[in-house]
């Protein structure tokens, strides 16, 4: 298989020769001196109309207005076929969940040619990013590439005078919603519902509940108000350098950026405060060795460094969201930290008194290329070798102690105490990784003659990855990939790309797979009956198949070779020695190998009148080979199954663009619109199948997110003995009543079934802006539709039970009974189904350039300041806290920047 | 022309070339896994040194634990309940995973079914070591003997695994070699196959087990283990559930087989009583003794926090302080009256009730309570022994069985008595002083759990504690000999009584009076007064659900539970809004439906 594999990826290349070779013999040279716009692809850019893979590449320039702290955050919105989805705000933790088209995983990310962390970058230092989506345009990344490819170019050097690029922004952020959780005199109130319908005595006097808020005694606490600021602030500057001359030409970035956290109190000995600080420099150099030999070296070193509480933030948020108001004070009289036996995750004293926690990572990555143009043995040749080494080294240290929390006696004279205070532990910790690889590219492009183009490429890449200090060996790939474009006349393009992949963690019948694609596209307006035509001022469909891969690491390394593992430990012997244990690992899977994604895309781009643009593109991807853990083996087996290629899942959607762009002389505007939809399914996942009646248990068939909890029927009235027993607690009045799917008159497990499918269905992004004069202007809003978020087991929705809860929440009118304790109402039900539509303003900048003959006194090129704020505004059918964030933990934020751009 | 000629063998030449340097890296080689220091089973059994760590690794808590106590609450069997809190008359406020258990809402789709896994992850520990034992290349004959122990133990605990199955589930497939996946399929067997299957593992086993082990290795299995646990088994299979017709809401079920014998046989109470009697022996030959090392009355406190020569078959716990982190001490310190000693949590783990303290004796042997209105435990009809002796509701506590006192933190008793000076204050006045109530809301019965909760942990948070529990100790032989002679003869003879009385003198109890007792014939009084005497004696030690069971007692199960309330010094019965409910399919737990989907031959019991 691999002889005849390698045999295919050369005989693909030697083809493109034969093709070169008609193509010379019958046309004259000549030079296409046009220029035309390229598409950033995997390893290259094609012009526009040869692309007919599905990509979408824009440029950094567009990111820079999005600023966000987090490059990943700088991406809703921007790509036709990209859910974005922010699941966390914490300084320097605050990374989106990336998904291309509804795959189940992030996507690969590649950064000048190797595949590398994005989360660091800055937008000023990139060129381009480029998302690939269908498998003829990931087709070179082999086993790497099911779940999309975002591939990034950084910025280099031109051969120009010296120019630099100067921005700063300062800015304030809050959080994006603040949490309206129930005060004292509510929450008291609710309690003693609840207790009166559990049949149980009130727990609270009218006098104590009136009382609420006005002595320590009886305490009413807004703890978010205790922990948190109003705004908090940061900032980023960037500056770039860039230039050159006809033997070296240089682009140098440098950019800090600081972000300090929200929370209010602080430690008065030591900080420990939620915040990041970072210092990152980027030089690409590229020198002209000789007329046809180009050298690069690409260096990228940062500093990152973060700091926050002893404390967990989720730990944090979790007090501040669910500590009843009334539980006790912040403070206590003698100046001891509020708590009791219950409570004792006093949040401020979780802050302020618990200690640090603080890491340091250090990168350095360096990537080197040598390129030889083969111009004088034939024209539109060049081979290139390339090494890449990236470090980093992480030093994590932090100080944990802990301390007194006393509880006022009911009385007031005096206290309860938990806890002590202590001295200050202190950890330290480090890790580190290392990613190494080695290239080679072969690159051939043809010059057009008499209409036929052709573009060919062959490489082949090793990478070695050290992941963390505990993995003795490496991680390695081999790639050997080729790719060939083809086009007559720039109206009938056809894509070869193909890729030998081999992973070391399969047994060697398995360790490499060969993934072809092919694809094909008719550029319609460069056909002679539309080449006037100036209603279609372009016009394309396109259409690929092929297969690509994916390699998880899921059952740990080498799955296919049986290993023994630590079996835990027993104390024997009169003197309770510890004796160590050794069993059999999980089951070895020998035929473990990589998933299969068959994709189809089927895509068209319009254009009319050279302003309103249109692209579309419809897709079916097949993923076969889906590593499930295989439950269908006999459960007397005794060891514990491994994953195996059991599971198929379908995933099929469409995604596009839809544009306008008005270019006039003083007022120019421009408007996009992007879409993704995506559903899918899962075929077969090895469960154990429900035969007959009980089949709706069945998770086959259905979506991969789907909830799965009771049908609500309506409410217990009290006069209703026929119905089903619930099986969660006794049933009142008021409580919830589930569907008795199986008739069997008890309501319990085996009435569950799909209430929901977690995944959103829609992503959109509209971006809009003009430019009148030196003003600008530019919005951009991303929505997110059709996705059902469960709500139980959620404290903020469920009042009393873990304590304070969300204040409108607990009060709707259809609340099912309060209880202090019974969890009837509180299963998955549809009652805690809620779809979730939304409508963000991710951001808005308004800009001024200055007169140009007034910079051009102080040698400046251009000075522009402006104004930014992202995620300023949300629309959404769920009010009662960010419509994107459901964990409780640190809050994404809202932000609000003032900067300036200069150049000289 | 000719120039392009050149070209074209060039540069297909040149790819050639550089297809053939790609392939000489050796494509293969460079992904293959690397040569390291992995443990293989070739590597396990190269040595005894590492073959013993198969058999060690057979102790740890996911298979060996009984599972009584939620003690290492991260061990994942444990995760799944404990069988005390199941089986005792306990209030457990956070039931978590036992909450199917005990409300009667089991069934085979519940997501805390006992894992089925960790039985037959031994059992094919067990059947690797067996099936691989003799190719562990030895140097002496010391080697030799040793291997030939590790193959006894190898063979006990395939029987203790089986033991621990056939209480919950009935008979199950029989593995006795290492699957590999693709067999044919391993059906249910016979009940009376499986006791006989297990019972032979465990005569091998005493045959290849020594006596004693040397001091680094006690609390491995001997012979007097192997022979108590086949005592044990063999007195479950003569017991009615199982030693008799089939019970009536199977009927109808198409494997009766695999539920029990189907007929009534008292030769079985013969085979258990002989057991038991060999047992006892072997067990007293190895140095093993009824444990009497403190005053009668603190015998039973004692023996469960210490480890002693009653304990034949216990697991052990990692020993720790609290200010290690020993997690061991958790589930102790939340049986702890609040504001003793230094630890502070309010939360109460298990909650003893009254229908359990009803339960107990006078210290003269009397029963106080002989019933309820209604099954309404605050309601309690008082016996006139009750009244004679001077029972009354507030001083219920006064002249109990000793063993009382060792199980239960009650209102009035005392607690941690070298550090402390305040008595157990559970008075609901917040106004009280020196309660030791925490006023924690799910606190409701008023009684907590002594037994196993070790009270010298509250001097200081760096006691070390070695937390030992029993799975089979002298004092459960005894009275299973007990038993087992009453249901061959009809009644107790006395052998029975003598074994019976050395169980209660102990812990300072009048002998067996049979007047005490109720029952039509003597044989039904002794039985219960064995019942009584394993209720109390093995409290929190995760034996009375399964006793309860297979003497089909399980309406016992069916509880209203009822609490106590004390305020201002005044104590009175309340109802804590909680029933236990025990269906009669219960008597045999269900498969969970994706191991009955997933393997053939794994018949789901009746009534699921």
């Amino acid at each position: 298989m691999k002889n005849i594999t390698i045999s295919c990826v050369t005989l693909l290349f030697i083809c493109s020769f034969s093709i070169y070779g008609q193509a010379q013999s019958v046309v004259p040279e000549k030079e296409d001196s046009i220029s035309i716009q390229e598409i950033e692809i995997a390893y290259g850019a094609v012009e526009k109309d040869l692309l007919v893979s599905s990509a979408y590449s824009i440029t950094g320039e567009l990111l820079t207005k999005s600023g966000s702290m987090n490059f990943e955050n700088t991406l809703f919105g921007r790509f036709p076929g990209l859910f974005v989805n922010q699941r966390a705000g914490h300084p320097g933790d605050d990374s989106p969940t990336l998904r291309v088209r509804g795959a189940l995983n992030s996507p690969l990310t590649i950064v000048d040619g190797y595949e590398r962390d994005i989360t660091y970058l800055s937008p000023e230092e990139i060129e381009s990013i480029t998302l690939l989506k269908d498998a003829s345009a990931v087709g070179l990344y082999g086993m790497k590439a099911a779940n999309g490819v975002l591939v990034i170019i950084t910025k280099r050097g031109m051969q120009q005078k010296n120019r630099i690029h100067f921005t700063v922004q300062t800015g304030l952020q809050s959080p994006v919603n603040t949490m309206n959780v129930l005060n004292a005199q509510n929450y008291m109130t609710l309690y003693n519902q609840a207790a009166v319908n559990d049949e149980l005595p009130e727990k609270y006097s009218p006098s104590e509940i009136s009382a609420a808020g006005t002595s320590p005694q009886y305490p009413d606490v807004d703890w978010q108000g205790e922990a948190l600021r109003k705004t908090s602030g940061l900032s980023r500057a960037n500056l770039t350098v860039n230039g050159g001359s006809q033997f070296i030409r240089y682009l140098v970035d440098f950019g800090f950026l600081y972000n300090k956290g929200i929370y209010k109190p602080s430690n008065p000995v030591l900080n420990s405060d939620a915040q990041m600080n970072r210092l990152n420099l980027r030089s690409n150099f590229d020198l002209q060795v000789t007329k046809s030999t180009v050298f690069s070296m690409d260096l990228y070193g940062a500093v990152d460094d973060r700091n926050q509480p002893a404390q967990y933030a989720e730990n944090i948020w979790h007090a501040m969201y669910t500590l009843p108001p009334n539980a006790f004070n912040v403070v206590n009289p003698d100046g001891t930290y509020g708590g009791t036996s219950i409570y004792t995750n006093n949040p401020v004293a979780m802050i302020e008194a618990s200690g640090n926690s603080h890491s340091n990572t250090r990168f350095l990555n360096a990537g080197f290329h040598l390129r030889q143009d083969l111009g004088v043995i034939l024209k539109g040749l060049s081979v290139s070798i390339g090494y890449f080494v990236d470090n980093s080294t992480s030093i994590y240290d932090g100080k944990w102690r802990n301390f007194l929390m006393r509880q006022l006696l009911s009385d007031g004279t005096g206290y309860y105490s938990y806890g002590e205070n202590t001295e200050y532990y202190d950890w330290s910790s480090s890790d580190g990784s290392r990613f190494t690889g080695i290239d080679a590219e072969l690159v051939y492009k043809m010059p057009e003659r008499n209409g036929h183009s052709l573009q060919a490429l062959a490489r082949f890449q090793s990478d070695q990855e050290w992941r963390t200090n505990a993995d003795l060996t490496p991680y390695l790939t081999r790639n050997l990939g080729a790719r060939m474009i083809y086009a007559y006349k720039k109206r009938y393009i056809i894509q070869l790309a193909s890729s030998y992949y081999g992973s070391e963690q399969y047994a060697d019948k398995y360790r490499y797979g060969f993934f072809p694609s092919v694809a094909g596209g008719w550029v319609f307006s460069n056909e002679d009956f539309l080449t006037e035509n100036t209603t279609i001022s372009y016009g394309k469909v396109k259409a690929s198949y092929g297969s690509i891969g994916r390699n998880p690491y899921v059952n740990g390394r080498y799955p296919y070779y049986q290993y023994y593992v630590n079996g835990g430990t027993y104390q024997v012997g009169a003197d309770w020695s510890i004796i160590y244990g050794y069993q059999p690992g999980m089951l070895a899977n020998p035929d473990i190998k990589w998933e299969t994604s068959t994709m189809l895309n089927a895509g068209l781009e319009l254009e009319l009148f050279e302003q309103l643009s249109f692209e579309t593109d419809f897709f079916i991807d097949q993923r076969s080979d889906v590593l499930y853990i295989n439950y269908r083996h006999p459960s007397v087996l005794g060891v514990n199954l491994p994953y195996e290629n059991i599971g198929k899942i379908s995933n099929v959607g469409i995604d596009g663009r839809l544009g306008y762009k008005n270019t006039g002389d003083n007022f120019n505007w421009f408007s996009d619109v992007l879409w993704t939809f995506s559903k899918n399914t899962i075929k077969e996942m090895g469960e154990a199948l429900h035969e007959g009646e009980l089949s709706y248990l069945n998770r086959t068939g259905n979506p991969v997110n789907a909830i799965y909890g009771y049908e609500v029927e309506g409410y217990f009235d009290g006069g209703d003995e026929s119905a089903p027993s619930q099986s969660f607690g006794p049933t009142r009045e008021g409580d919830l009543k589930y569907t008795d799917q199986n008739n069997d008159h008890i309501i319990d497990t085996r009435d569950m079934t799909m209430i929901g499918d977690g995944q959103p269905k829609l992503d959109l992004g509209v971006r809009a802006g003009m430019v009148v004069k030196g003003f600008d202007l530019e919005l951009l809003l991303q929505g997110q539709f059709g996705r059902d978020q469960l709500l139980s087991g959620n404290p903020l929705y469920q009042p009393i039970i873990y304590g304070n809860a969300a204040t409108e929440y607990a009060l709707r009118e259809d609340f099912p009974r309060l209880t202090l304790s019974n969890m009837n109402n509180y299963q998955p039900s549809t009652y805690w189904v809620q779809p979730i539509h939304f409508l963000k303003l991710r951001n808005l900048e308004m800009g001024y350039s200055f007169n140009s003959r007034l910079i051009q006194k102080l040698s400046m090129e251009s000075f522009r300041i402006f104004v930014r704020g992202i995620n300023l505004f949300t629309l959404s059918n769920w009010k009662y806290s960010d419509p994107e964030f459901f964990e409780i933990g640190y809050m994404p934020m809202k932000v609000y920047y003032l900067g300036v751009n200069i150049s000289f | 022309m000719k120039k392009s000629r050149i070209y074209h063998l060039f540069i297909p030449g040149m790819i050639i070339c550089l297809v053939l340097f790609l392939g000489s890296c050796e494509f293969d080689e460079f992904l293959e896994k690397p040569a390291g220091a992995d443990i293989t089973i070739d590597t396990l059994f190269s040595n005894t040194e590492n073959a013993q760590q198969l058999i060690f690794s057979l102790y740890h808590d996911s298979y060996f634990g009984a599972n009584n106590i939620v003690l290492h609450w991260w061990d994942e069997p444990q995760n799944w309940g404990s069988w005390s809190e199941i089986g005792e008359d306990l209030y457990f406020p956070e039931f978590f995973t036992t909450k199917a258990y005990v409300d009667g809402t089991f069934n085979p789709t519940s997501g805390h079914l006992y894992p089925i896994n960790y039985l037959f992850d031994a059992v094919r520990k067990c059947n690797i070591f067996i099936e691989r034992a003799e190719t562990i290349p030895t140097q002496s004959a010391i080697e030799d003997e040793y291997i030939r122990r590790m193959t006894g133990e190898a063979h006990a605990h395939m029987a203790y695994q089986y033991f621990k199955g056939f209480r919950l589930w009935g008979s199950l497939p029989w593995i006795n070699k290492v699957l590999e996946g693709g067999e044919e399929p391993y059906p249910r067997i016979a009940f009376s196959t499986l006791i006989d299957s297990m019972v032979a593992r465990l005569d091998l086993a005493a045959e290849m087990l020594p006596e004693q082990w040397d001091g680094q290795w006690t609390g491995r299995f001997t012979v007097a283990a192997a022979k108590a646990l086949k005592a044990k088994i063999l007195v479950y299979a003569a017991s009615p559930l199982y030693n008799g017709p089939l019970p009536s809401y199977a009927s109808g079920y198409d494997y009766p087989e695999v539920l029990g014998y189907g007929d009534d046989d008292p030769e079985r109470w013969k085979r258990a009583a002989d057991a038991c009697k060999e047992a006892i022996d072997a067990a007293t030959d190895a140095g093993h003794e009824i444990y009497t090392g403190s005053v009668p009355k603190e015998n039973l406190y004692h023996l469960a926090i210490n480890l002693t020569k009653e304990h034949i078959i216990y697991q052990r716990f990692r020993p720790s302080t609290n200010v290690e982190g020993g997690w061991a001490y958790c589930y102790n310190m939340m049986n702890w009256p609040f504001g003793i000693g230094w630890h502070l949590r309010t939360d109460v783990t298990y909650q003893p009730t009254i229908q359990h303290v009803d339960g107990y004796q006078m210290i003269n042997g009397k029963f106080p309570i002989e019933g309820y209105v209604d099954n309404d435990g605050t309601n309690p009809i008082i016996s006139s022994a009750g009244t004679d002796a001077g029972y009354d509701d507030q001083t219920y506590w006064k002249d109990r069985d000793p063993r009382f006192y060792n199980n239960i933190i009650y209102h009035g008793s005392t607690f941690g008595e070298t550090y402390n000076t305040k008595l157990v204050n559970f008075d609901s006045n917040p106004d009280v002083p020196n309660r030791t109530h925490g006023d924690w809301p799910a606190f409701k019965t008023s009684l907590m759990v002594h037994k196993f909760v070790n009270e010298a942990l509250g001097a200081d948070p760096s006691v070390t504690y070695q937390p030992v529990h029993p799975i089979i100790r002298l004092a459960d032989l005894y009275l299973l000999y007990a038993e087992a002679l009453n249901g061959y003869n009809d009644g107790p003879n006395g052998e029975a009584i003598t074994y019976f009385n050395l169980i209660r003198s102990r812990s300072g109890m009048p002998g067996y009076d049979a007047e005490n007792y109720r029952g039509e014939s003597d044989k039904e009084k002794f039985e219960n007064a064995i019942k009584y005497e394993r209720k109390v004696e093995f409290f929190m030690e995760g034996q009375r659900y399964f006793d309860l069971r297979r003497w089909k007692d399980g309406d016992e199960l069916n509880l209203e539970m009822a609490g106590l309330q004390i305020y201002n010094d005044v104590v009175s019965r309340i109802n804590i809004n909680w029933t236990n409910v025990f269906p009669e399919r219960m008597y045999f737990h269900p498969f969970h439906a994706d191991w009955v989907n997933n393997t053939p031959g794994l018949y789901q019991n009746p009534g699921y």
